[in-house]
Order: structure tokens, then C-alpha cells, then sequence
């Protein structure tokens, strides 16, 4: 027997309910004495049916105390009896959800990672059936050869799935090099001035050796090479010839600058101000170099726009001072490197090193200039056609 | 310790009832028929009976049943019932005094 429900019952004579429950087939675990009208009985509950319908029929009060074991499972599961439903919509939304690819990504890697482009990985993947929403089950080795045939050019092509995301990897190809022809003739010629450091001639003949000075369209690598002893044949020239090149800059600044002083000398002047005319008070004296301050001295309050303008004027004299020479270095050394650095850039060789970089200071009158130089070395060899190009 | 005993063999003498009278070597038969109330004192805080006919009475302090040979009481402290069934029931709590229906004596009667 098990005590599953506690009732109370409020009685004048609870002991004549309880024969009348045992009679009707009731058993109980516990009677407990409340006070002198009430009992607390604990019950099963089919026990607790029998007692409450006496109390019912005798117009008893009686009251469930507490529920426990498997009838108050049972109650807890009738009044959330929506709880399961609402589990198996979850469960059924979670199943859709998770059964299906929501995300879709392409992502690149290797030496030519840059050249990917993600935007038309996505299409060809779309077009080959793949989108959002798609159940999980993709043939991914079908996906992968798609794409390889129809997305680009791609050495390798990768589908992986991860919960609900699809993630392409792609490794684009590698462009190959310019073919080179060696029976198109042409020269190498200088792109820019410089001194030869090292000169290498794979095909053609070398018109220059390290320590040269060099001009810009000067002939570096002549295209031809010996056809027989009195002939010569015009093929593609090819090599490489390095020169040191210097790129400059300049900012100057004067080594001394004027600083204003007061002369003690000042004057004032002051006039009668309305929104719609201005009478002067009294006169004052101007100077050549001056400091003049105005103030603005409200005469009729906040509703009569009348004030009085003084002006007061101090006279002032300039000292010439010279300047701190060091911090005046300070300041032009980067200023000079940025405009070297800006020429570099602008006429500069793509590729290039930077050998070394120096500034050097001149004072000429009142004027201090520095002068930085950037010395790089470059492959200055082009073809005449990027020579003219550039 | 465990201390039990049969209300028929505490019993000093049977009550007399109106035509009826067992002779003491019948007694077990009586028992044997359900007719007779056990009572099993386990200690002083459980007592078991069997065959009582009804619950005249209960409180924390008192519990009276009817046998089929008068009422009992039972006397103590913070009694409470147990395993009611019909026709038996334990009785839990500090047990006191356990008075059975004697017909020659006072029957065990309210107050």
C-alpha cells in the first residue's frame, strides 16, 4: 500500500467516514489525529477515491493535501499535456532544420589563393543543384567533379560538409608563365639611369658589365646570337641586369623666423553700435604692425540692441630669432625621406630593394634644405614595347 | 524485545454473551473462526489488532475499537493509525495502556 495522497477531512464524527470508506473497499497508510474535527489520511489512490466520494456524498470537507508518485505523474502529465506535443514539434523542427544545408561557403587556398573567385564558385555549385535548403544527403564526389569541370580553372576542388554547412575549398590554378619564343627578336634596353652591379645574358649578347653607368633606353642585352662565323641571327633577348638606382627628395625650411613683440605703444577707439548704424566715439591711432582686440560692451540691456565697440590696438615690433638647428634637422630628415619615398613610388620598378638610405644637410643664406636619397637595386632589362609603355 | 500476546489469552475471563459461551478448550476455534480480537503489542510503539469490528474513537491520545466481545482502548501518546484495513489496523505512538473488553470487569468504555 502506498501513501500516494494525503487528504484531509474536517468532520464532527471523521472516524464513522472512515468505517464507511473501509467498508466501500478503502485502505489506508496513515490516519493522523489533526485537531479535534480534522484527520489527515494518506491514502492510495484508489483509496483516496473511495474516501473523497463519502466525503462528496456526506458533504464532507475534504481537501488533496499533496500528490505524489505515479497518479501525481499522471496529473502533472494531464495538466502539461501540451508538453509533448510542443517536445515533438521541436524534435520534428530540429530534425528539418539539422537535416539540411543552411550555409555555404568557398574558401581558397594555395600559392594563387588570390586569384579565387568565391562569387563563381557559388554559382557553378548553385548551378549544379546546390542552394540553401537542400537536404544533407549531396553526392559531394559528384559535386566536386561539377565544379572542377565547370567553375574555372582550379587544380583541386574539395566539398566537405559539417552540420549544416557546406564548405568548398578550391585551390586555384597556377597561370603559367609567358612562353618564350626565341624567335621573336628583341632587345633588352635600361628602364631607368644606374650602375650596373651584375649583368646576366641567358640569350643574346651583353652590351654592358658590372660598374657601367647605364641611361634610361641605353641597349643592355642585344637580341641575336651567332648563326654561323660571318652571320648573325635576331632571336628573343633574356637575362637579367641589375643597376643601382638613387631616388631623392628635398624640404627645406628657413633657419630663422620673426617673432612679434609688444612695443608697450597701444590706442583705443571706440563707437556706438545699433543693427542699423555705427557712430564713432572716439578715434584711435593705427600702427603698421599691430594686435587689435575687440570687445562689445551692451549699453541698453537685452531689449535695446545698443553697445559700445572698443577696440583696442597694441603696436608691435618683430624680433628675428634663429631656430634650434637640430630640431629644425629633425623635422626636415623625414620630410625629405617621404618626398624621396614618394618618387620611388611613382617612378620606381615594381620589384625592387632598398641598398640604402641617407640624408644629407645644406644651409644656403637663410635656408636649411635637407636632401635624402633612397638607394635601391632593381632588374632594369625590358623589352622596348614595356619601355614605351611605361 | 518483542512482546507479544493474544487478547484471548490476556483476557482474565470471557465476556458473557447473550447465548453463547465457549468452553476455554474451544477457545481456539473461536480464534481460528475470526471471531475473536488480537491484539500484538510490539514494544510500546506498535500494536497490531486484528478482528475489531470498527473504530469507535481516535484522537492523539485515545483510540477505542470495537471487538466482537466490547470495545478496547488503547491509551498514549501521539497515536496515530496504520495499515487500516477492515478488521485491522496498527496503532503507532507512545502506547501507554492497552485496556480490553473484560465482561466481568468495567468494559473500557469512553472516559
Amino acid at each position: 500500500m502506498r501513501g500516494e495522497f494525503t487528504v484531509r477531512v474536517e468532520c464532527l464524527m471523521p472516524e464513522k467516514l472512515l468505517e464507511r470508506a473501509l467498508e466501500k473497499g478503502a485502505r489506508f497508510c496513515e490516519v493522523r489525529r489533526e485537531g479535534a474535527r480534522s484527520l489527515i489520511v494518506a491514502c492510495d489512490a484508489a483509496s483516496a477515491e473511495i474516501l473523497l466520494n463519502a466525503c462528496d456524498r456526506f458533504h464532507i470537507d475534504a481537501r488533496v493535501l499533496s500528490r505524489r508518485g505515479r497518479s501525481a505523474l499522471k496529473g502533472y502529465l494531464k495538466k502539461r499535456a501540451t508538453l509533448p506535443v510542443g517536445l515533438s514539434v521541436f524534435a520534428a523542427l530540429c530534425w528539418l532544420f539539422l537535416g539540411r544545408i543552411w550555409l555555404i561557403d568557398a574558401t581558397f587556398s594555395g600559392e594563387a589563393a588570390s586569384l579565387g573567385d568565391a562569387n563563381a564558385l557559388l554559382q557553378a555549385a548553385n548551378a549544379a543543384g546546390i542552394h540553401a535548403g537542400i537536404p544533407r544527403d549531396v553526392d559531394l564526389n559528384a559535386l566536386e567533379q561539377a565544379l572542377m569541370a565547370g567553375a574555372g580553372d582550379y587544380s583541386y576542388v574539395g566539398a566537405h560538409l559539417r552540420g549544416v554547412r557546406l564548405r568548398i575549398e578550391a585551390v586555384p590554378e597556377v597561370p603559367a608563365p609567358p612562353v618564350y619564343d626565341v624567335a621573336a627578336a628583341r632587345d633588352l634596353v635600361a628602364d631607368r639611369d644606374g650602375i650596373v652591379l651584375s649583368a646576366t645574358a641567358r640569350s643574346g649578347a651583353l652590351c654592358v658589365g658590372p660598374g657601367d653607368a647605364v641611361r634610361r633606353g641605353q641597349l643592355l642585352i642585344r637580341g641575336e646570337e651567332q648563326a654561323t662565323k660571318e652571320e648573325t641571327r635576331p632571336i628573343a633577348a633574356l637575362g637579367e641586369v641589375i643597376v643601382r638606382a638613387w631616388f631623392a627628395g628635398e624640404a627645406s625650411m628657413a633657419v630663422t623666423e620673426r617673432v612679434a613683440r609688444p612695443t608697450g605703444v597701444q590706442s583705443a577707439a571706440a563707437s556706438l553700435v545699433t543693427p542699423w548704424f555705427r557712430l564713432p566715439i572716439t578715434e584711435g591711432e593705427s600702427f603698421a604692425d599691430e594686435a587689435a582686440t575687440t570687445e562689445l560692451l551692451p549699453v541698453g540691456g537685452l531689449f535695446v540692441p545698443l553697445a559700445i565697440e572698443r577696440v583696442t590696438r597694441r603696436q608691435l615690433a618683430f624680433d628675428v630669432v634663429s631656430r634650434d638647428i637640430e630640431a629644425l634637422r629633425a623635422r626636415l630628415s623625414p620630410l625629405a625621406f617621404a618626398d624621396a619615398a614618394a618618387r620611388l613610388a611613382a617612378e620606381g620598378p615594381g620589384e625592387y630593394e632598398i641598398r640604402s638610405r641617407w640624408v644629407d644637410f645644406a644651409r644656403s643664406g637663410d635656408r636649411l634644405t635637407a636632401r635624402a636619397v633612397i638607394e635601391i637595386s632593381a632588374d632594369a632589362a625590358v623589352t622596348r614595347e614595356e619601355l614605351y609603355r611605361h | 524485545m518483542r512482546n507479544a500476546r493474544s487478547a484471548s489469552a490476556m483476557a482474565p475471563a470471557r465476556r458473557p454473551r447473550r447465548g453463547h459461551r465457549s468452553p476455554p478448550a474451544l477457545e481456539w476455534v473461536e480464534d481460528a473462526a475470526g471471531r475473536c480480537a488480537r491484539a500484538t503489542v510490539v514494544g510500546s510503539r506498535s500494536l497490531l489488532v486484528e478482528n475489531h469490528t470498527g473504530i469507535l474513537e481516535f484522537s492523539d491520545e485515545r483510540v477505542r475499537l470495537d471487538t466482537a466481545r466490547g470495545p478496547m482502548r488503547v491509551t498514549g501518546n501521539g497515536l496515530t493509525l496504520q495499515d487500516v484495513r477492515p478488521g485491522a489496523l496498527i496503532v503507532r505512538g507512545s502506547i501507554a495502556r492497552v485496556e480490553l473488553p473484560c465482561p466481568g470487569g468495567d468494559a473500557p468504555d469512553e472516559g
